[in-house]
Parts: structure tokens; C-alpha cells; sequence
């Protein structure tokens, strides 16, 4: 319960950050948009690195994707958070692009991003958590597999995962449903 | 607890999305059962630590955010990432600060006990100063050192 409560704290006060810096942007102030790409930058470099498997690519994808952002910043309205409206612009370009590679790379299955420290228990936890995921994809029809990844890795809920995907939500519901049934069941083994 | 009336309330909560608000029954099973109380916090432990690596934030001076800065907006100049107060704001705060000390000292008859606290209240002001000068703008002091490094 106080998760889920720090949770909605820490929602609210990105919203409001993020609204923030976009109106700071729209005025004219680079920093604030500087900031803005500062918070993104890791998930949609991570996002590259799925679609496009190398980091040259996946650089250059990032720059195109947050020039688009910039340059269509004043449709962004705050119904959803900065970062989910920036997701979608980012999932539209790397699915319309040509040098993207056809099968996609999930988190789970490289390092593509760096782990902060942890102790050796939440190491332990969150290696259970990525096998949990990557069993849960290996029968899992390919073009949803992004679905469970961004719903694990990159931490956007269900209805945003529709709006960035276009899948249908109960579809996505039961994947990402079976994948922690899995998850549960691993980290029952740990306990035991 | 009843193993068949866990599994059905842990199904129950597995159904649910991030940030949801946990039904009564749940929470009200969650109080008396250990185990599901168990499960669910290693269950968002272990969402929260998946998710944990990319909110870290790059620094706004990566090397990409300035590219894109720049093609945004061709004169937009680095350093105005690197330091977010000018020359100019740390010159005139430098000079009012001395000002202000000559004006304290020659402007009313300060208690000759308190000489010494007050030059050291003022040293310390100074030195406080002089720091931040100098490690707002390491960067500066760092290539300074070793463009003299390698012309020695």
C-alpha cells in the first residue's frame, strides 16, 4: 500500500517537473529542454539498441527522435507523462524506419544498459526478474515481446503501452498477467 | 491461509496495473497472510529493480543532448550547459561583496572585540566564494593545468 502510494507521489511530481520544463521550452529556453532529454535519453537509447542493434544507429536514432520531439513539442497536451508521448514518437519512428533490423532485441536478453550498485540480494532479484521476463517471451508471438518490456523495463502502464503500441490492452493485460505468474513462481524458489 | 484462496487473491493483485489502488479484499488478506505479504513485496521489489536503470538520468553535458542542442539551435553554445552562471553575474557578485565589506568596517564604530570574529567571518566569506568559483568552473581549471602540463 505505501508503495503503491510513493508511487502516485513520485508520478505527480514527474508530471508536474516535466510540465514544467516543456513550458520552459516552448518559451525559448534550450536548458529546460536539455533537462528534459537528461530524464529520456537512457530509454530511448535503450529502445534504439532493441530495433537497430548497434550503438552508432541507436545514437543517431535518439538525436532523430528527440529533434522530432522538439519540433513537435506544443501537441504535447499532458494528457500522459512527458516520457510516454516522447515513447510513442520513438516506437512510431523506430518501427517506420529502414535500417531497423527486423526482429526485436528485448532488454532482458543483453546488457544493453548499465545497472546502477546494488547489493548482491537485489542483483540476485533482479537477474530472477529478467529470466522471468525472457521465459514469458520465449512463446510469445515476436512483435509482442516489446509489450512486456515496456512494461517491465521501461515501467509504463497498460493503457499507455496500447497507446504507444496500438495492440489491444486485453492482449497486452495477459501477456505481461502470464510473464508474472512466472515471476511469482521464480521468486517463490528464492524464498524457499 | 487456504492455498487455493491465496492463489486466487494473488491472481487478483497479478492482474493489476502499476500504481492501481489495491481492492479492500486484498489488502485485507494481505494483513493476515504472510506469504502473499511476502510475495507481494518481493513482487515489487522485483518490478521496481528491472525498471530501476534506465531512470537514471545522463548528465545534460552528454555529448549527444549537446548535438542535438546544436542542431536545434546553431549558436547555442555548450557552455551555457557547463555554467549556469556567467562571468559577468560572478564579477559584479565579487565586487559587491568587497564593497560591502569596506562599507561594514570604515561605516560605524564596530566594537573592537569583535575585530577579530568579524575578519574571520569575512575571510571565511571570501574563501567560500573563491571555491565556488573555482569548482563551478573545474573544467576550465582542468584543461588550463593541462594545456600548461604539456607546453612544459
Amino acid at each position: 500500500m505505501a508503495n503503491e502510494l510513493l508511487s502516485g507521489i513520485e508520478r505527480t511530481t514527474i508530471e508536474k517537473r516535466d510540465s514544467l520544463l516543456v513550458k520552459s521550452t516552448l518559451k525559448g529556453d534550450k536548458n529546460a529542454f536539455a533537462r528534459l532529454m537528461s530524464f529520456n535519453k537512457q530509454r530511448i537509447f535503450a529502445l534504439g539498441m532493441s530495433f537497430f542493434k548497434n550503438a552508432s544507429d541507436a545514437d543517431d536514432f535518439v538525436q532523430d527522435v528527440f529533434i522530432k520531439a522538439y519540433t513537435h513539442l506544443s501537441s504535447f497536451k499532458g494528457n500522459s507523462l512527458f516520457s510516454t508521448w516522447l515513447m510513442r514518437i520513438a516506437y512510431n519512428t523506430a518501427i517506420n524506419s529502414v535500417n531497423r533490423r527486423k526482429e526485436y532485441l528485448p532488454l532482458t536478453d543483453e546488457e544493453i544498459i548499465i545497472s546502477p550498485d546494488c547489493s548482491p540480494e537485489e542483483h540476485h532479484i533482479r537477474e530472477v526478474t529478467k529470466d522471468a521476463v525472457r521465459d514469458a517471451m520465449t512463446d510469445l508471438p515476436e512483435k509482442y515481446t516489446v509489450c512486456l518490456d515496456m512494461y517491465f523495463s521501461y515501467d509504463i502502464p497498460y493503457q499507455e503501452i496500447c497507446e504507444i503500441t496500438g495492440f489491444p490492452v486485453n492482449t497486452i493485460k495477459s501477456h505481461i498477467f502470464r510473464a508474472k505468474k512466472i515471476l511469482r513462481k521464480k521468486l517463490e524458489e528464492i524464498v524457499k | 491461509m487456504n492455498s487455493d484462496k491465496c492463489n486466487a487473491i494473488m491472481d487478483r493483485y497479478l492482474e493489476l496495473d502499476k500504481g492501481a489502488r489495491i481492492p479492500l479484499e486484498i489488502t485485507v488478506h494481505l494483513l493476515f497472510c504472510r506469504k502473499c505479504r511476502r510475495d507481494v513485496k518481493l513482487m515489487s521489489q522485483a518490478e521496481k529493480l528491472l525498471s530501476e536503470p534506465l531512470k537514471i538520468p545522463v548528465p545534460v553535458t552528454d555529448n549527444t543532448i549537446e548535438n542535438i542542442l546544436r542542431t536545434i539551435d546553431p549558436s547555442f553554445s555548450n557552455t551555457r550547459l557547463k555554467n549556469p552562471i556567467s562571468m559577468k553575474n560572478w564579477i559584479i557578485s565579487g565586487v559587491l561583496m568587497i564593497l560591502f565589506m569596506f562599507v561594514f568596517v570604515f561605516s560605524r564604530n564596530i566594537n573592537r572585540n569583535l575585530d577579530v570574529a568579524i575578519s574571520l567571518v569575512f575571510a571565511g566569506c571570501v574563501i567560500a566564494y573563491i571555491l565556488m568559483f573555482v569548482f563551478s568552473n573545474i573544467d576550465f581549471f582542468v584543461k588550463k593545468i593541462n594545456t600548461l602540463k604539456t607546453a612544459i
